[in-house]
């Protein structure tokens, strides 16, 4: 079978089990079989297909996707991420546009560590969004830093989905979570300025309302106790890493214990926060590794019948320019973020995508945190981003398709220019980790 | 299963804590603490895949159910519902013979430690064996697997 036919077949054959609405590991898995059958020789391939599975599946650079996962959920469930959240608000005081500002500092933390920015989306959106509106803030500015804050997520260290990015494109673990931090601070600046802007401009968006106002020995108490020992924790796992003296794998497990150890200090680590943290963790896991376990062989197979050299060989004979290329591949992920989740979308794309890059001589770190950005914002481009329909389930009734595009399209204009900056200033992903060899 | 699963997480997070500590403690530390965590990896998601299709777990694409009739929207389901037990009990059948093959042939999945594969593999028809049976008994209920 000619290349063409066999990406056809491979890719027709899972888009449309997907759209169908299979679930998507399952969806990977039958793509498998047909495609094992067909290239490998009958039979023998769906043997290769579960073998496969077991190979990729014992893989010590995954450990840390269990660990941040488990991490944010103990964060969650015994009560210290609520407990952040609120001093964070309380100290920001009488400033225009507050709970903005509260939502993408909390926000960030929390999807960060949830490793889900569609749970976070979700969470966030019901939680925060009636508060702001009931606070006379116009629902642009209410909805549109909750969009924003996913984005941020995906980047900043510990994101669960930065280490399986590392592991499929079989570069640095330790290097791409090393990557986002700059960019990461870079983009949380880029929110604020445009938060600050916003209610600049427009004083009406958020209307200000007396607040009972924090004394300083109160602020203190509440920097020291409630947000000091949180922020510690993400050090720490940044730090293990920064220094060498753990692995990601590791820093992440001391991430979980760390946040164990701090939730004993508060009374709140309860058996019921425990068991829940552990089942809610446990369920993403367990989601996300059975797709792993279905890719593992569809790469393979996209390599086996040709596929992968046949396109690359095709798409380097272009005489296009390797930024024409990068723009190519960008576009294609906006294009599958209209009805894909990132996981979905990474597991198709990488095993194409990173040899690409390798062959047009692409700094695979780099590339990688491009990746990860579009993939985000893939999720959140109207017409038909993904997150945006999330926003909608959980808005106040009477909100449209349109609010939601124009809360968003400020928030994704600034991931763009994140991209574009990081594609025009490589050494803005680069210099940390290059810093650290 | 899903219990199993959720204890062995812990154990992962412990493990590789005692590792760190004992390196950094100055002791040697043990190269199978190591080949059991990617084993645990391994069995996490095979002894939770079951649980997590009763729970209604798994991710999909709602964008074609979601826009159907509730007449159509049925019968879709249960199409998916019979492909999803298809590919599952095919797994399940190979894995099974794998799982035999590696047993009477005593092949060893050779890493810190000399672990007969069989015991690892046959997970692997138990897993999808056990999610056959889920989806069947979604497709009996006449339930969606979708919340």
């Amino acid at each position: 079978m000619d290349w063409p036919w066999a990406i056809a077949l491979l890719f027709g054959l899972i888009v449309a089990l997907m759209l169908l609405g299979m679930p998507v590991a399952i969806a990977f898995l039958a793509a498998n079989i047909v495609g094992a059958m067909i290239f490998m020789g009958g039979t023998i391939g769906i043997v290769q297909v579960l073998n496969n599975g077991f190979g990729a599946m014992t893989s010590f650079a995954l450990v840390p996707i269990p660990m941040f996962l488990l991490m944010g959920e103990l964060f969650y469930y015994t009560g210290l991420a609520a407990k952040m959240f609120n001093a964070i608000d309380r100290l920001m005081g009488n400033l225009p546009g507050r709970l903005a500002y509260v939502t993408v500092a909390g926000g960030t933390g929390f999807a960060a560590l949830s490793g889900s920015s569609m749970g976070s989306t979700a969470l966030l959106g019901s939680l925060m969004v009636p508060e702001m509106m009931k606070r006379g803030y116009s629902k642009y500015l209410s909805m549109g830093p909750i969009m924003g804050t996913g984005g941020l997520a995906v980047i900043i260290p510990p994101s669960a989905l930065a280490v399986l990015l590392a592991t499929l494109g079989r570069t640095d673990v330790g290097a791409l979570l090393l990557a986002g931090v700059v960019p990461g601070l870079v983009l949380a600046t880029m929110y604020v300025a445009l938060i600050y802007g916003w209610t600049r401009l427009a004083p009406g968006a958020a209307p200000s309302y007396a607040v009972e106002r924090a004394s300083v020995a109160e602020k203190i108490r509440l920097v020291a106790l409630d947000i000091v020992p949180m922020v510690a924790v993400i050090v720490l796992v940044i730090g293990t890493m920064v220094s060498g003296w753990a692995t990601p794998t590791e820093a992440a497990a001391l991430g979980c214990l760390g946040v164990m150890v701090l939730a004993a200090c508060y009374r709140c680590l309860t058996w019921r926060a425990f068991r829940q943290s552990v089942e809610a963790g446990l369920r993403i896991t367990v989601m996300a590794f059975l797709i792993i376990f279905g890719s593992a062989t569809f790469s393979q197979l996209l390599a086996f019948s040709g596929a992968s050299s046949g396109l690359i060989g095709w798409a380097t004979a272009f005489e296009v320019s390797p930024l024409g290329m990068l723009l190519v591949m960008l576009a294609v992920i906006f294009f599958l973020g209209c009805f894909m989740d990132q996981l979905s979308m990474m597991l198709l794309t990488a095993p194409i995508y990173f040899p690409l890059a390798q062959a047009l001589g692409f700094d695979l770190v780099w590339f990688g945190l491009i990746l990860l950005l579009a993939l985000e914002v893939g999720y959140t481009t109207p017409p038909f981003g993904l997150l945006l329909f999330v926003m909608k389930g959980v808005a106040p009734p009477g909100t449209t398709m349109r609010d939601i595009y124009y809360a968003a399209a400020p928030f994704v204009s600034c991931v763009l220019a994140l991209i574009a900056l990081i594609i025009l200033f490589p050494p803005l992903a680069t210099w940390l980790p290059g810093a650290m060899r | 299963m899903a219990l199993v699963a959720g204890v062995l997480m812990v154990a992962m997070m412990v493990m590789i804590v005692t590792d760190v500590a004992l390196r950094n403690l100055g002791y040697q530390s043990s190269a199978h603490l190591f080949t059991f965590t990617e084993y645990f990896l391994l069995l996490i998601p095979l002894l939770g895949a079951p649980w997590l299709v009763r729970e209604k777990g798994h991710i999909y694409i709602e964008l074609l159910i979601s826009a159907l009739g509730p007449d159509a929207r049925r019968a879709l389901v249960k199409l998916i519902l019979a492909l999803s037990i298809a590919v599952c009990a095919v797994l399940a059948w190979y894995g099974g013979a794998i799982t035999v093959q590696d047993f009477v042939q005593g092949h060893k999945d050779v890493r810190s430690y000399d672990m007969p594969r069989w015991i690892l593999m046959a997970f692997m028809p138990l897993a999808f064996g056990m999610m056959t049976l889920e989806f069947a008994r979604l497709l009996v209920r006449g339930e969606s697997p979708y919340k």
